[in-house]
């Protein structure tokens, strides 16, 4: 009978087809994006009704793609970099960048089950995967393939080797399955409100992002406990997605409050005397 | 006997060979040379990081900063940018390098680190328990520096005055020494 169940569930696993989503977030001409979307359509020919490609893609598409349960594969084409030292305490950030110029390379640390292959087509982002991966962020996701380059790559070669990877994942260098992942059995649980209406924004806590959008009031976050353990900071951020700067009317920062049920604490705001929060584009909140 | 007619058009014939050859192997060249990078959505604060650290550090130093008649921040930085740009430019290749974008950020000290920096063992302490508002305050500066009509190092400083209130001192000087190695 056991022997019936798990043949069930690894058959109704290896049947799951949803969708081969393409998001590119480059700011170039239609003529060179199409040809993206021929390399997609040549490599997937025989699942041309599962493509969906999304060009000028930003946090919050992402952001959705990742989480939906009818994502199959993932493919985020963009510019990214590894951290580099520019001497002693200071360094450059690993970056992936969206459209707007954010950098959403955490949103890529919360995954939804149904992923089977994650690919970021960008200069160095094998690393941040890898990173993600080896601090159990992926822990839902057993056999979930990620791609992507340790060195800096062109466009077309990126794209074409990304998909070639996502039908020949076994054979593949620059793939690491996910397996082995070590589960929480307890979890983290934040909470944040908004205090007014503002603009969809980004928070993040130690290696996790998530899209705050502008018309919820309310975001809850759940983050394994062995996960949160290993955040070097557990301050919170919050950023506007920047969409225009030159109007910068629309950038009005909603003031929020965290709290957590599974940790009795509050996050007070990084403010000046007079209790105005510190910080344009970017507010930061304080685990006292 | 050779056919001077045909003779002078296989000798211009040749040379339009040679010449579209030579064309072919300069866009080529210039195309495997130097990729091109896209033209990716710029950051409020990218690169004004180092500026606004730049512009502190100089004011540290004091006159040794201004040895060789850089007189603002901008012509210091400007050379680069511009061959950035040019380089960006020429080129048919889409790289896909984020490495201009990158945001700066202070990162926490070991101890050797702050050995090497000179600091005191309350000064590294204070800035790796401060490491979050201090980036805060870096981007803003950042941020504030992008605003500037005139990047001059006094002016950079004030504004490094003015959001340093809000950090301990000891946290301010640690950045102070930071900022003194891009000299």
């Amino acid at each position: 009978m056991k022997l019936i169940l798990c043949f069930l569930l690894l058959l109704t696993q290896a049947a799951f087809a949803g969708d081969i989503v393409v998001l590119t977030s480059l700011d170039i001409k239609d003529k060179k994006l199409s040809k993206i979307e021929r390399y997609v359509y040549d490599y997937y020919s025989d699942r041309t009704q599962d493509i969906k490609v999304i060009h000028e893609a930003d946090a919050t598409i992402l952001s959705h793609y990742l989480n939906s349960p009818n994502t199959e594969k993932l493919f985020w084409v963009s510019h990214a970099g590894a951290s580099r030292s520019m001497g002693t305490g200071i360094s450059a950030q690993d970056t992936v960048l969206d459209i707007h110029g954010n950098n959403i390379k955490n949103l890529f640390s919360t995954v939804h089950p149904n992923l089977n292959f994650l690919a970021i087509v960008g200069c160095q982002a094998k690393g941040m995967l890898d990173d993600f991966y080896m601090n159990h962020n992926y822990q839902n996701n057993d056999n979930m393939n990620l791609f992507s380059f340790y060195k800096k790559v062109k466009l077309y070669r990126g794209v074409k080797m990304a998909l070639q990877a996502s039908l020949t994942p076994d054979r593949n260098i620059l793939v690491t399955k996910v397996e082995d992942q070590i589960k929480a059995d307890e979890v983290m649980q934040l909470t944040l409100s908004k205090q007014s209406a503002g603009v969809d924004s980004l928070v993040e806590i130690g290696d996790k992002s998530y899209v705050f959008p502008a018309d919820k009031e309310i975001l809850n976050i759940e983050i394994p406990k062995n996960v949160w353990d290993q955040f070097k900071s557990k301050n919170v951020k919050h950023s506007v997605l920047e969409k225009e700067i030159e109007d910068e009317s629309h950038y009005v920062l909603a003031p929020i409050i965290v709290s957590s049920n599974t940790l009795k604490k509050v996050w007070k705001p990084f403010a000046k005397p007079n209790g105005e929060l510190l910080g344009t584009y970017k507010h930061l909140y304080l685990l006292k | 006997m050779t056919d001077p007619v045909h003779t002078g058009s296989f000798i211009k014939g040749k040379m339009m060979k040679n010449m579209k050859a030579l064309l072919l192997a300069l866009m080529v060249a210039t195309t495997l040379v130097v990729p091109k990078k896209s033209e990716a959505a710029v950051s409020l604060f990218t690169g004004n990081g180092i500026l606004a650290l730049y512009g502190l550090g100089a004011t540290v130093a004091g006159p040794v900063a201004f040895v060789g008649g850089v007189a603002d921040v901008d012509s210091k930085f400007s050379l680069p940018l511009i061959w950035g740009g040019a380089l960006s430019f020429v080129a048919g290749i889409i790289m896909l390098d984020g490495e201009q974008e990158q945001m700066m950020a202070f990162e926490t000290l070991s101890p050797d680190k702050s050995n090497a920096l000179g600091l005191t063992n309350i000064q590294s302490e204070t800035f790796n328990a401060e490491i979050d508002q201090a980036n805060i305050i870096l981007e803003e500066v950042s941020f504030e520096v992008e605003q500037l009509d005139n990047r001059g190092y006094e002016d950079i400083r004030g504004l490094w005055n003015e959001y340093g209130e809000y950090l301990s001192p000891e946290t301010f000087q640690a950045i102070e020494k930071i900022s003194l190695q891009l000299m």
